[in-house]
């Protein structure tokens, strides 16, 4: 009796020590995603927008699947705050124990054991979720599935079966290829729980019924390849990091029934104990694996793209200019918001530009159309900017951001009736209705769009010429100055365009026009072109009654007498050699400099 | 009683309707908590429809009673709201004509996103005119997402016509009754596909253009996408030989022509189509205008005679596109717009109609400010529907006229929904709307069957100028 009552209590310590290890996980899971992991609550948020419309449920009725993804962009809005996003996404592995649990119960498999398995999975679950391509819907499909088995398992014994058969076809039309996962649960189910005799009529009644369902849905009910219904929406099947995790996750869930079994003959109970640091060394082995695979330039882009979304541009500049993005998105992100804020001839080298020309405007491929319009918003080609919203509504369904894009280019132009079909789109959301009403106010009064200082000022941009817009954006933008000379955004790219080729001679016979435009001094970068000109010997053309000022004439002297007569500068920490690497003098020699160096 | 009459989307006041027309549902709006619609035919049968929300919909079985009771007169529509004080105001009724031509039961129409480059869904439907009964006849998701396009029917048969598929699963697929075959008739020396059809009214023949078409995007406010042919030439394909000739290369010396847009007459004597001289090297889009060109056609042996110009539209600097022949022979439809041969993407694009027994041009009165452009007539010669841009100058929708004569012409409807909402919601727009005198036999699951088998080759028989 005593040693019985000393192995309960035993029992109870270890799982009052599992308990908290799950609670700890959660916190974990919450802390993680508070302080380092949000940029996957705006990355997935922005690529998920959920519509309170029959229209927007219908799309989702039409296919397999489509429920649950449906379901999964409705619990996304909460993305959008991240201390939502943080206790939501955290809740998920803290499910799928108590899932998992609930399960072993009915199993009658150890309750330690249980657990053990359990927290495992719980940690591959935290571990899969931190991943960008893994969606809401992924971890709810995962877990579906395990309360799918507990309701089954709950049932007596002779009506299991043919719930699993009669509910399967709602249960694919609710979770599409998620089925497939959980005909592998059942199977596995069926080895641990029924007796020998009936496991083989089960599994053959198993595999017909599954692929008879598969026919009937293919052949007559939708419209969908059979490829789709096999795969949607589980995530794509291809050789990466989270295709192979997500794959062996499922796996593991499968044969997780027979784990404890299995655990059993090779450990007694009473060495339950270790399994509890066992556990936690998992937990922080997972906590490992987390931070080894966590990508801080993808976090930082996703930043700064918030700020983007959210026009704070000064705070953009400042992130840039604090650290420095070496990926191709965060300088677009930097020439952006330097052009929204009227400084990018002042302050173009004052971040890298590693990629030239080409971190000006982004190219047209899907990677980057969600981001490519802004280029051309902000420099006033709002019929372009118009047309890569669209293809992005076309290409990657309603998202927040082209909607408010094909908003706002719509009433540029003035074409109000279209802009209220996307207007109408937003105001039946849950977190842009309210950046609805504010354009539909506007589309109801048109001359209310006179006092968005947003709106007046990209329509003064506008070109009153027409063209072809092209994949040329130099091409773009010399029309657009042909139709409207006074556009200094566009102006400004053209010279940025010249700086970052190294055309300094080009950038000086531009200067004469800055006058007429309304320009009473010379941008930095400009003026830094000036004097890389004279510095060559050549002869000044004329310059529209503008000069050089004082300050960059002696930044000038200094740049010479620190970088061009010494060839060891690159690696010296010295400040006020520092600021003039900030600028196009440097960028000019860099080559030369790395290349001595 | 108010002195005038109430405010419905869509506009159905006044319009000419056949006896064999789905319900027109709409929506009233006029301020107000509660509505009710009386809808009254001249010998006094009734159907009223009460509403809370301003959608008036009415039930199928009664509204074809009405109809049935109303044809050669009018539907009289009462309309009376309940204001938030509790008054009722009644406004002036309005009406619809209701004539004795039936239209043919279907429609079939390209459904997509009026897009640019990316094509993303796309599908080819058939509705019923007689009630909303809709099903997909192919749909691109089955088809890895390729492109479909350019569905044609011989002289309104839905058991006879073809449609092409590009990318992947790229052919011509011609659907006799339930049998769909998918051909190639990219061969020879063809240096582009073969685009826009018009079946000869015999069977045996099919005219295809051949275009190099070029996309482009308009800065300005007034346009959104230009479409234009740098080379087209005509084709014929012979479907019982399954060999495919060029028409003409040059019908004059030293002048070659793009040419496009062909449409048999329904006798199958003359082939109708659109022409201009080739643009140079250097051209300026903007002076690229089509005139209207017609060649007879021997059906025996399948050779034409020399071109003729039936409407010289570059005189009036108007360009000619999709021209479409009355089943009688007698009328030429077509979109006459400022230049080139996207009319559907012009602004400024009006449907004319050309009596070619007296050469005689109209404007017609179903125009609107916005496009108007693909036109197609009904077995019976007595409806066209065309696509127009009027709601909101972006998508297009099909709309439906009645057709007696060019000075009689009744007022054109949109095509009636269940929901008459929808327009506003629908972000695609309609392509192509074609009458048919019966159901499509042919399902998406047919052509995804078809687009696994290999395609059958047409026979290149060099040219038979």
């Amino acid at each position: 009796m005593i040693e019985t009552g000393g192995i309960t209590n035993r029992r109870i310590l270890v799982f009052n020590n599992y308990v908290a290890i799950k609670w700890m996980l959660y916190a974990a899971s919450v802390v993680y995603y508070l302080f380092f992991g949000s940029g996957l609550f705006f990355y997935q948020e922005n690529r998920s927008l959920f519509i309170f419309t029959y229209d927007y449920l219908q799309h989702f009725l039409s296919k397999p699947g489509g429920l649950l993804v449906y379901m999964g962009n409705f619990l996304t809005q909460g993305y959008y705050y991240n201390v939502i996003g943080a206790l939501l996404i955290s809740s998920f592995p803290v499910i799928l124990i108590s899932l998992l649990m609930k399960n072993f119960r009915l199993l009658s498999k150890s309750n330690s054991r249980g657990m053990h398995f359990s927290i495992i999975a719980a940690c591959g679950l935290f571990f899969l979720q931190t991943f960008y391509d893994h969606f809401i819907y992924h971890s709810v499909g995962l877990l579906l599935g395990l309360l799918w088995m507990y309701a089954l398992m709950s049932l007596k014994k002779k009506y299991q079966l043919i719930s699993f058969f009669v509910l399967f076809p709602a249960v694919y039309y609710f979770a599409g290829a998620f089925s497939l996962f959980y005909v592998g649960l059942y199977f596995s189910f069926i080895l641990a729980a029924s007796p020998k005799p009936q496991r083989l009529p089960g599994l053959i009644l198993l595999f017909v019924n599954s692929l008879a369902v598969f026919i009937v849905f293919k052949e007559f009910v939708f419209l969908q390849p059979g490829d789709k219904l096999l795969s949607f929406p589980l995530p794509v099947l291809k050789f990466s990091v989270f295709s192979i995790s997500f794959y062996s996750f499922c796996l593991y869930l499968i044969f997780v029934p027979h784990l404890p079994e299995i655990n059993s003959m090779v450990v007694s109970e009473k060495r339950n104990i270790k399994h509890v640091t066992s556990v936690s060394v998992i937990c922080l082995v997972t906590i490992f694996f987390i931070t080894l695979k966590f990508d801080k330039e993808q976090e930082d882009i996703m930043q700064i793209e918030k700020m983007g979304f959210q026009q704070k541009w000064d705070a953009v500049i400042e992130h840039i200019e604090k650290s420095p993005s070496a990926n191709l998105t965060g300088q677009y992100y930097y020439n952006l918001a330097l052009s929204e804020k009227g400084l990018l001839c002042d302050k173009l080298f004052f971040g890298s530009q590693d990629f030239k020309e080409k971190s000006l405007s982004l190219p047209h491929f899907s990677e980057y159309i969600n981001r490519a319009y802004y280029f051309y918003y902000c420099i006033g080609l709002s019929k372009a900017a118009n047309y890569l919203a669209f293809e992005s509504m076309v290409i990657n369904g309603y998202q927040p951001e082209n909607l408010k894009m094909l908003v706002k280019t719509e009433i540029i132009r003035g074409n109000l009736k279209i802009a209220e079909r996307f207007v109408h789109l937003l105001k039946q959301t849950l977190n842009y209705r309210n950046w609805a009403l504010k354009y539909e106010k506007i589309i109801r009064d048109p001359s209310a769009m006179y006092s968005d200082s947003e709106l007046v000022e990209k329509m003064e941009l506008t070109p009153g010429n027409d063209f072809f817009i092209t994949t040329d954006d130099n091409y773009n933008m010399n029309a657009m100055l042909w139709g409207n000379p006074n556009n200094p955004k566009a102006f400004e790219y053209i010279i940025a365009r010249m700086l970052l080729e190294k055309d300094f001679k080009a950038v000086v016979y531009q200067v004469k026009k800055m006058k007429g435009m309304g320009y009473n001094y010379i941008p930095r970068h400009i003026e830094e072109a000036i004097l890389l000109y004279m510095h060559e010997g050549l002869e000044l053309p004329y310059l529209g009654e503008l000069t050089v000022s004082n300050k960059t004439l002696k930044d000038f002297e200094n740049f010479q007498s620190a970088f061009l007569s010494d060839t060891n500068f690159i690696l010296s920490e010295d400040d006020t050699k520092n600021e003039l690497k900030n600028t196009f003098w440097y960028y000019f020699y860099k080559k030369e400099i790395k290349d001595l160096n | 009683m108010l002195d005038r009459e109430p405010v419905i989307d869509p506009d159905y006041s006044g319009v000419t309707v056949p006896g064999n027309i789905a319900p027109m549902n709409f929506i009233i709006r006029e301020k107000g908590g509660h509505y009710i619609v009386k809808a009254l035919s001249a010998n006094g049968v009734q159907l009223s429809v009460k509403s809370k929300n301003g959608v008036v919909r009415f039930n199928l079985k009664l509204w074809r009673k009405l109809l049935k009771n109303s044809v050669g007169g009018k539907i009289k529509f009462e309309v009376y709201s309940k204001n938030t004080d509790g008054t009722v105001s009644q406004f002036k009724p309005f009406f619809m004509n209701v004539v004795d031509e039936l239209i043919d039961p279907f429609i079939c129409y390209r459904l997509l996103y009026p897009g640019f480059e990316a094509g993303g869904a796309m599908k080819i439907v058939q509705r019923s005119l007689e009630s909303f009964y809709e099903s997909s006849v192919v749909e691109n998701q089955l088809l890895e997402d390729n492109c479909i396009n350019c569905h044609s029917f011989r002289q309104n048969n839905p058991e006879h016509f073809l449609l092409h598929v590009r990318g992947s699963k790229k052919g011509t697929y011609f659907i006799e009754g339930n049998r769909v075959k998918r051909m190639e008739l990219r061969v020879g020396e063809m240096t582009s596909n073969a685009v826009y059809p018009s079946w000869h009214p015999f069977g045996q023949y099919v005219v295809f253009s051949s275009n190099k078409i070029v996309q482009a995007f308009h800065m300005g406010p007034d346009k959104r996408n230009e479409i234009y042919d740098l080379n087209s030439s005509l084709l014929i394909y012979s479907v019982y030989n399954n060999e495919i000739t060029p028409c003409s290369i040059m019908d004059t010396v030293n002048t070659v022509y793009n040419e496009t847009f062909p449409c048999w007459s329904p006798d199958g004597n003359h082939l109708y189509y659109c022409s201009t001289e080739q643009p140079k090297e250097k051209f300026d889009y903007k002076n690229i205008r089509y005139n209207l060109i017609r060649k007879p056609f021997d059906p025996g042996s399948g050779t034409f005679g020399q071109r003729e110009v039936v409407f010289d539209a570059n005189k009036i600097n108007k360009s000619v596109s999709l021209p479409s022949i009355s089943p009688d022979g007698r009328f030429v439809v077509f979109a006459l717009s400022d230049y080139g041969t996207s009319s559907i993407w012009h602004k400024n694009a009006d449907l004319y109609m050309l009596d070619l027994s007296t050469g005689k041009v109209s404007w017609l009165a179903l125009n609107s400010n916005e496009a108007e452009s693909y036109q197609s007539w009904s077995s019976n010669g007595k409806w066209i529907v065309f696509s127009s841009k009027r709601r909101d100058g972006l998508t297009a929708r099909p709309y439906i006229a009645y057709f007696d004569s060019p000075g009689n012409m009744g007022k054109p409807f949109i095509l009636p929904q269940k929901n008459p909402a929808v327009y506003d919601k629908m972000l695609e727009t309609f392509n192509i709307p074609e009458l048919i005198t019966g159901e499509i036999l042919v399902g998406p699951r047919d052509f995804a069957r078809a687009s696994e088998r290999p395609r059958l080759k047409a026979n290149w028989v060099g040219g038979k100028d």
